[in-house]
């Protein structure tokens, strides 16, 4: 907490996500463009945002699973529990109120598990799609595997960025929607404000403490259990 | 409907996959766009109803 604000993104989860926005647009331009017309020398932009964009998924993955609470983004049985409540008194059926969320809501655990599966399923045949090309540090090989298991590897890698594309809208309209605004703030300047953070969270299950030293909340380490 | 996946014919006359079909990408645009649409249209409804709902409470 930093005055009457808490934090809910930490510098590096901040620059994470934006060089992973970078890279991942940069990717879908120099992918599509040329495919509805637009000609230019793609492929050198293409693989270099590609590693780009695999070293952040590398660095996030470390950070979530070292530094951070790994479970807070695995939807549970709680977050079931509290989508059919919403869900059941949405269509008029008798249920009590959903529960408030911890750091993460159901639908952005879910939503977050589709796009590490689309996204890593990207990475990785990107990364053997790179053994077809001629770069500084290697040789290309295209006879590495057969044609058949070449054009797996290429129907998963398009299929997927078009996918890319689908999730990418979704997660542009509800950032700009004005109900969560708030939340899009905070991937901006990392912190929510206490009222915010009072109307949308548990603080049972995203506990932050009362008061924190500045030095501590500006230090760039996790200190609460949902983080 | 447009075909998933995109083929060749190789050297021995074969038809060999070659990767999704590009003709798809309009298909995730739609999508992306209905979802979008639907949503801020129930978002819409919802929220008028419920105002409505407070406005007589």
């Amino acid at each position: 907490m930093r005055g009457d604000r808490v934090i809910r993104h930490q510098v590096a989860d901040r620059v994470y996500h934006w060089t992973m926005a970078a890279a991942l647009l940069v990717c879908l331009f120099t992918a599509f463009l040329p495919i509805l017309g637009w000609k230019f020398e793609w492929v050198t932009t293409h693989w270099i945002a590609g590693i780009v964009l695999t070293a952040a998924i590398l660095f996030h993955i470390v950070r979530a699973v070292v530094w951070q609470d790994f479970w807070a983004m695995v939807p549970g049985p709680r977050d079931l529990r509290s989508s059919w409540r919403f869900v059941a008194r949405s269509l008029g059926l008798g249920a009590p109120p959903p529960q408030r969320d911890a750091k993460y809501s159901a639908l952005q655990k879910c939503f977050h598990l589709l796009v590490a599966v689309v996204v890593l399923a990207i990475v990785a045949t990107g990364l053997l799609m790179l053994s077809k090309i001629d770069t500084p540090f290697w040789r290309r090989n295209p006879y590495w595997l057969a044609d058949s298991q070449w054009g797996s590897i290429y129907a998963i890698h398009g299929l997927g960025a078009m996918a890319v594309i689908t999730l990418l809208m979704a997660h542009v309209y509800f950032a700009l929607r004005p109900e969560k605004l708030w939340m899009t703030r905070s991937m901006f300047h990392g912190s929510i404000s206490r009222e915010d953070y009072l109307r949308h969270h548990d603080p049972q299950r995203w506990p932050v403490p009362e008061q924190a030293p500045d030095a501590r909340a500006n230090s760039g380490t996790a200190y609460s259990a949902g983080e | 409907m447009p075909s998933l996946f995109r083929y060749a014919t190789s050297v021995y006359g074969q038809s060999v996959l070659v990767g999704a079909s590009w003709d798809l990408i309009w298909w995730f645009v739609g999508a992306g766009a209905a979802f979008i649409l639907v949503h801020a249209v129930v978002k819409a409804l919802t929220g008028r109803r419920a105002g409505a709902l407070n406005r007589a409470r």
